[in-house]
């Protein structure tokens, strides 16, 4: 399994503090059970942040914490001077946006009603139709603006839900696993896209080497908690993933990017 | 900036093509869609009240209505005037408005609770406004005291029908239609309890009348009442077309583009039984037209509020003018409840919903 393209971040921008997230001694449960457990974290304003661990490590329940979807039991998240958990619902919504896993419906939406949803937490105004073809032709869509929903692949979906949080104009973008059940064409599309985009934003993330390829920096969670946090060559070594995984890896640089390489197999011994 | 994967990648997508190529403005289509069926509706009103065993032509129709909004002095004959005015034309508008008002409900509740098969008579919201009203009909209290309670009844009836249907906190949809027609049973159980238990005369025809509905007899006071609730609630809900649109990707997504789900939810659906209230209160229990014709113009011109709620209410306020026509037509000079007409319409129409994938949950 490996990823082939990596793309070149532009020259580091100027130290813009102003949409950096600060995540500190965040912490959420469910039902008396701690799913997230006194995570910190940070995302420098305007890069990309991949959220990655085992199967229930808590990586959406944190991002949920972060949306504020979850009600964190404590812990603060900033964004830039925002405190994000202390504002109105609505408020948050014009600055963070969110792409969940599969987000799909019954109603037959049209495309550009549904990227216009982007538009629910702002003052309504005549532009909002131009912002969302906007976004549509940002993620290549904007010929299908008049589609039924229904009749879009999974990989149109998604994207279509990148427009839809392109046009809530965010300063944040969550990603939940945005790039399941895409083929591998657009698993490196929407990624690198993210990454190119200057938002802010943190992905939860299953495979390790798209977030090796594209994340300038990852998280790694295990039990609720940060495992280990850095760029993707700190991180991503053999003793980490052999000890929050449980398999042995090798790491090659990318034959064109340099960029970490895991190659897995079952732990021997 | 378009989305194609990094350099090395074959083919990308292809390119979006012209801005504004191939597009209409939605705007102009949802105007075309409201006025036309605006117009059909101005017809329907115009052509019911003509319909009928005296000579009416349609132009004294609307010599009448001029004539009162004393716009013009027409020497149209006392009973004919009698006739449009007193008779005929409180009828139809009422008839309009309960539609309008039913088919606006269906359409907010189905996208409030996820569920194709809500509608304020499958889910007991009817049968609870019309407990309300029987109940203050004999306790004998003014016009006023009706809708009131009619909409008391239809909140509780959804509360308790919530509280049935409710697991984990999710609404199955099957299982939120069983709870609305145990709780519909026990509502008209009651109706009709009272009725009879407090009428002299020809209880069966008013029991009739408000478990299967009859717009027989609606006055101006009817009227009033209807579409003062219409235009109040309907204002609220047709500027809440947004909100509405962000629930058709379920609540955690509402709740990211900072809708308060359970609030805003709880706030529409007591003005949906608001609403519910006022048409039961002059029509008894309607089944089947806030199924239906959301469904219908869903059909048409897609799920989109701004467009669904206008046009639900317009073919809505037309459906019941014609299935009204009907009810009073068909047997003259008997007449049949029209919720009688309304099923024979509206129950395949359910079979039909009821056969389509990821309902049967």
């Amino acid at each position: 399994m490996t990823v082939t393209e990596s793309p070149v971040r532009s020259p580091a921008a100027p130290a813009d503090e102003s949409s950096t997230l600060r995540v500190a001694d965040v912490s959420w449960s469910a039902d008396g059970t701690l799913i997230v457990d006194g995570v910190s974290l940070a995302v420098r304003s305007g890069t990309l942040t991949g959220l990655l661990g085992p199967n229930g490590a808590g990586k959406s329940s944190l991002l949920r914490a972060v949306g504020g979807t979850n009600r964190p039991d404590g812990g603060v998240v900033r964004l830039g001077d925002d405190d994000l958990l202390a504002m109105r619902r609505r408020d948050r919504a014009r600055r963070v946006a969110v792409v969940e896993q599969e987000s799909t419906t019954d109603v037959p939406l049209r495309v550009l009603d549904v990227v216009l949803l982007g538009r629910t937490p702002h003052r309504a105004g005549d532009s909002d139709e131009a912002l969302a073809l906007d976004s549509l032709d940002t993620v290549g869509m904007r010929e299908l603006a008049d589609r039924d929903w229904h009749t879009l692949s999974g990989g149109e979906r998604q994207r279509v839900h990148l427009a839809r949080a392109l046009t809530q104009q965010p300063r944040l973008l969550l990603l939940d696993e945005p790039t399941n059940h895409l083929d591998i064409h657009y698993q490196l599309a929407l990624l690198g896209f993210v990454h190119d985009l200057g938002v802010t934003s943190l992905a939860a993330l299953h495979d390790l080497n798209l977030a090796a390829a594209y994340c300038d920096e990852v998280v790694l969670l295990r039990d609720g908690r940060v495992a280990a946090a850095g760029s993707p060559r700190d991180v991503l070594v053999p003793e980490v993933i052999r000890d929050v995984f449980g398999v042995d890896c090798d790491v090659h640089p990318h034959p064109r990017t340099g960029r970490p390489v895991l190659t897995f197999s079952p732990l021997s011994g | 900036m378009t989305m194609t994967a990094a350099p090395a990648t074959t083919s990308p997508p292809a390119p979006a093509p012209a801005p504004g190529a191939g597009r209409r403005s939605s705007g102009a289509r949802t105007a075309a869609w409201v006025t036309a069926m605006t117009a059909v509706l101005v017809a329907s009103i115009t052509l019911a009240v003509v319909i009928g065993s005296a000579d009416i032509a349609p132009l004294d129709v609307w010599r009448s209505i001029g004539d009162h909004l004393e716009l013009t002095s027409s020497s149209l004959s006392q009973l004919r005037d009698g006739i449009v005015w007193e008779l005929r034309l409180p009828r139809v508008l009422t008839a309009a408005a309960v539609g309008a008002a039913l088919a606006l409900c269906g359409a907010v509740m189905q996208t409030l609770t996820r569920n194709p098969l809500a509608d304020p008579y499958l889910l007991g919201l009817s049968s609870g406004a019309s407990v309300g009203a029987v109940a203050v009909l004999v306790l004998g209290v003014g016009w006023l005291g009706l809708p009131v309670a009619a909409f008391a009844g239809a909140l509780l009836a959804l509360v308790v029908t919530f509280a049935l249907a409710n697991r984990r906190g999710e609404l199955a949809p099957t299982r939120t239609v069983l709870a609305g027609l145990a709780v519909s049973y026990l509502c008209s159980a009651a109706t009709s309890f009272v009725i009879f238990w407090s009428a002299t005369g020809d209880s069966y025809r008013e029991i009739l009348s408000w478990l299967l509905g009859s717009l027989g007899g609606a006055s101006w006071t009817d009227t009033a009442i209807v579409t003062v609730a219409l235009v109040v609630v309907g204002t609220a809900l047709v500027s809440r077309s947004r909100t509405l649109d962000a629930f058709a990707f379920g609540d955690s997504t509402a709740s990211t583009l900072g809708i308060d789900v359970n609030v805003t939810r709880w706030t529409l659906l007591t003005l949906v039984a608001l609403l519910t209230g006022a048409a039961v209160a002059v029509s008894g229990a309607i089944g089947f037209v806030g199924l239906m014709l959301p469904h219908a113009v869903r059909f048409v011109v897609g799920a989109g509020h701004r467009r669904v709620l206008p046009l639900s209410a317009l073919a809505g306020a037309s459906f019941m003018i014609w299935a009204d026509t009907l009810a009073r037509t068909l047997f003259d000079p008997r007449e049949l409840p029209v919720g009688v007409v309304t099923a024979f319409l509206g129950a395949p129409a359910f079979a039909v919903l009821l056969r389509r994938r990821k309902v049967g949950r």
